[in-house]
């Protein structure tokens, strides 16, 4: 039987590798140390398989097709963006237990879009890049959430998903050890008037939530309560909601937190651990 | 107006096309005469308010304006109400 041994919440910022010089030498460092020690615990734990979830923005989906939830389960390459600072290069997926997923979600109510080659976005790109691909042989599984832009996602239905996800890998087989990545935040205005800014109070509500395990707090929080304190970056929590509904009863531990107005956003990780 | 916008972010073809005869490039899509006239002028806080995607209009606006060094002008007129 598979397992979900570890679970850790990260932002997917694209300006981190496409501008790493912009902000203090320090905030870079502590954003990078962050990352690096991610790596670190997933070597620790043995993980052999993460499952990625975040979300597009509007990179790889038109406005003609646009997908409530996506699992990759077949080719996955990344990133799109050419400006990203990430060469564009395969991603090892674990394509049998994607597709258990998938087939769990389609018989347990979750109509999954389905990919079966994929060029995923910053969203999952960034996250794979600085906290899977240095644990060499780590694969990854690609989901997606329509958290990005409208129509956006229920928080619920995101928490939702992600117990499904869970219910598919518990039922799974095979042996992996599987970790959970719940990617992107924290408050962040891509494209709108504010962008730039930091809500620096927001961001510190959101792992506070998050540290004593209150997912409930966090889906009581309206997409017009995100927008106005969040931006419309901050709706990205879903993918966090959506990962704590597979992680199950934690709680998280803070491992850094910097507001970075240069690279417009709140970077926040947390590592999550069993509740008591 | 999104699709439209996102035609353009994602094919230089197509920017190349608009930079040469916005308006014959504009023909082609299903737009208001308004839509049109913002799309050509690149109104992006009058878009913005009408509700087409903030995130796509940002991506678009420096696919036509030559990347990250266009951001200013694009940030100068979403501030200005």
């Amino acid at each position: 039987m598979a397992e979900i041994v570890a679970g850790f919440m990260l932002p997917h910022d694209p300006l981190i590798p496409s501008m790493p010089d912009a902000p203090p030498l320090q905030k870079r460092k502590t954003c990078m140390d962050a990352y690096a020690t991610i790596v670190r615990r997933i070597k620790e734990l043995e993980v052999d398989t993460v499952i990625v979830i975040g979300d597009d923005h509007y990179t790889m989906h038109s406005p003609a097709c646009i997908p409530r939830c996506l699992i990759g389960i077949g080719d996955v390459e990344g990133p799109w963006e050419e400006w990203l600072g990430i060469p564009r290069a395969k991603i090892e997926n674990n394509e049998a237990l994607a597709r258990h997923i998938m087939q769990t979600g389609f018989d347990m109510g979750v109509d999954w879009a389905v990919a079966k080659s994929l060029v995923i976005d910053h969203s999952t790109a960034v996250p794979i890049h600085y906290a899977v691909r240095p644990a060499d042989g780590v694969r990854a599984i690609p989901v997606y959430l329509s958290a990005g832009f409208e129509p956006l996602i229920s928080s619920r239905r995101a928490h939702e998903i992600g117990k499904i996800i869970r219910e598919a890998v518990t039922s799974w087989s095979g042996t992996e050890r599987v970790a959970i990545y719940g990617t992107g935040g924290l408050s962040h205005w891509p494209g709108m008037a504010r962008m730039g800014h930091v809500n620096v109070e927001w961001d510190q509500k959101i792992i506070a939530h998050v540290a004593d395990g209150n997912v409930e707090a966090l889906i009581a929080l309206t997409d017009d309560e995100i927008l106005r304190d969040g931006g419309n970056g901050g709706l990205e929590i879903k993918n966090w909601i959506c990962a704590m509904g597979a992680l199950g009863p934690v709680h998280g531990e803070l491992i850094a937190y910097e507001a970075v107005p240069e690279w417009v956003c709140g970077c926040g990780y947390l590592e999550m651990k069993q509740a008591a | 107006m999104e699709r439209v916008l996102w035609d353009l972010h994602a094919d230089p073809v197509k920017v190349a096309r608009f930079h040469s005869n916005a308006s014959e490039f504009l023909s082609a899509y299903p737009l208001s005469g308004e839509e049109r006239v913002l799309l050509e002028s690149m109104d992006v806080r009058t878009i913005a308010d009408m509700g087409v995607s903030q995130m796509l209009l940002f991506c678009s606006w420096q696919a036509i304006h030559g990347g990250p060094p266009s951001v200013p002008e694009y940030m100068s007129r979403m501030n200005t109400r």
